[in-house]
């Protein structure tokens, strides 16, 4: 049987940790603890608790996702307005860490019961499914915008298969070699996002059509890396059933 | 607002050491309460927000109850102690009927189900509807029960629309 009270002692720790702010790490591993114990919930088959955890790991990720821009982008023109726009969202942070909802979410993953490993194998391969069926619809993409949504749901299904596995202790490598190839296209769009709303758009045309170049780039890798790797990616996950691929 | 009351589906005693918390439905409890939520959904009836309080057997009823949720579910530790002040804000905010810029209703009042326990669920539609919490001997809920109340979430402003009990749920399925 599987407990969750490993990640959830690692969610407890880093809320602290990003609660007071000085280190990056403290959110950036809150949201990966909050992935995992969502990936958790799935493989058991839970609806409750999911948007609990939704609503907490999109809190933590408007700033995880300032954090990194920050680092990319720390000089005028981008930086100052980043750093406000950061603020703002982890005032919004603060506020959910200490809602009630939270300590509520942390006191029912104390008391959920552990995993069943036989109902999480099941539950993985629907993951796997997902993980097919996402690639070959992003591959088969014929409009840009259309293809980086459908990359961006590839690597999110991707992700979620692979911390699954690791609730199984399954070996994870082509899955984390493929994620790594579609991170870059993920960055890529949340700083496409922020440039949309900045206010002077001819103060940031220099960055929008480095950002152009480099989103085509990642775009041909993510093709190519989903073509290389896809087999050996549902390969590791172990069937109870014959696997047909479609 | 329409506003659901649902009390927790029968569970275990407390293990040796163990907290009330962590008491998980008994197996005729679940099995029982499953048809419960067949019945519920024989009305037609769907939320479009699920509370819960943290505790194990209302986790587990609420997770029997998922299928009939449109929206969101919504771990609520005010569910969990006697009815107060952020409960009646938890549910008045969920409760509040989107409106348009000039002020119209943009879809029909929420439907939002609450699952808790005794004697709190009681004291809490004693409060909505009677204006005194401590009436709530009034509103007797067995395990599995449900009690519909329909106005605003505010102290006297809601009317009780009916009390299930669990067989009746159960006979609807």
């Amino acid at each position: 049987m599987i407990s969750p009270h490993p990640w959830l002692e690692h969610l407890r720790r880093h809320l602290d940790v990003a609660r007071l702010g000085r280190d990056p790490e403290g959110v950036h591993q809150m949201r990966v603890a909050l992935r995992r114990l969502g990936a958790w919930l799935h493989l058991g088959g839970w609806r409750v608790l999911a948007d609990d955890i939704g609503w907490l790991r999109r809190n933590a990720g408007a700033v995880r996702d300032f954090d990194v821009l920050l680092e990319r982008h720390p000089k005028e023109p981008l930086g100052p307005w980043l750093s406000r726009r950061r603020e703002r969202a982890r005032g919004a942070l603060l506020a959910a860490i200490d809602a009630p909802r939270a300590a509520g979410l942390l006191e029912a993953l104390s008391l959920a019961p552990p995993l069943d490993p036989d109902r999480a194998r099941t539950a993985l391969e629907g993951l796997a499914h997902r993980v097919e069926t996402r690639g070959k619809r992003a591959l088969e993409s014929a409009h840009k915008p259309k293809e980086i949504e459908r990359w961006h749901a590839l690597r999110r299904a991707l992700r979620q298969l692979r911390y699954g596995m690791e609730w199984l202790e399954l070996p994870t490598k082509p899955l984390r070699e493929l994620q790594d190839e579609l991170g870059e296209l993920g960055d890529l769009a949340v700083l496409q996002r922020q440039l949309r709303e900045y206010p002077e758009q001819r103060h940031v045309a220099e960055i929008a059509a480095q950002l152009e170049h480099a989103t085509e780039r990642a775009l041909g890798n993510a093709r190519a890396g989903w073509r290389e790797r896809h087999d050996a990616v549902l390969a590791a996950v172990p069937r109870t059933r014959p696997w047909t691929s479609t | 607002m329409d506003l659901y009351l649902i009390r927790h589906a029968p569970a275990l005693d407390a293990a040796p050491g163990g907290s009330d918390a962590a008491r998980p439905l008994s197996p005729k409890g679940r099995r029982r309460f499953a048809q419960s939520v067949d019945g519920l959904a024989h009305l037609g009836l769907t939320f479009d927000l699920l509370l819960h309080s943290p505790w194990l057997r209302a986790l587990e009823t609420a997770e029997l109850l998922a299928g009939l949720v449109r929206g969101e579910t919504r771990v609520t530790p005010a569910l969990a102690e006697p009815p107060g002040r952020p409960l009646l804000a938890e549910l008045s905010g969920a409760g509040a009927a989107p409106v348009d810029p000039e002020g119209r209703l943009t879809r029909a009042p929420r439907r939002v189900a609450a699952v808790g326990h005794q004697p709190w669920l009681s004291e809490l539609a004693a409060w909505l509807v009677l204006e005194d919490p401590e009436a709530g001997r009034q509103f007797q809920l067995g395990k599995g029960g449900v009690l519909w109340l329909r106005g605003e979430p505010a102290p006297g402003e809601m009317h009780l629309q009916a009390l299930l009990t669990p067989k009746l749920v159960r006979a609807l399925a």
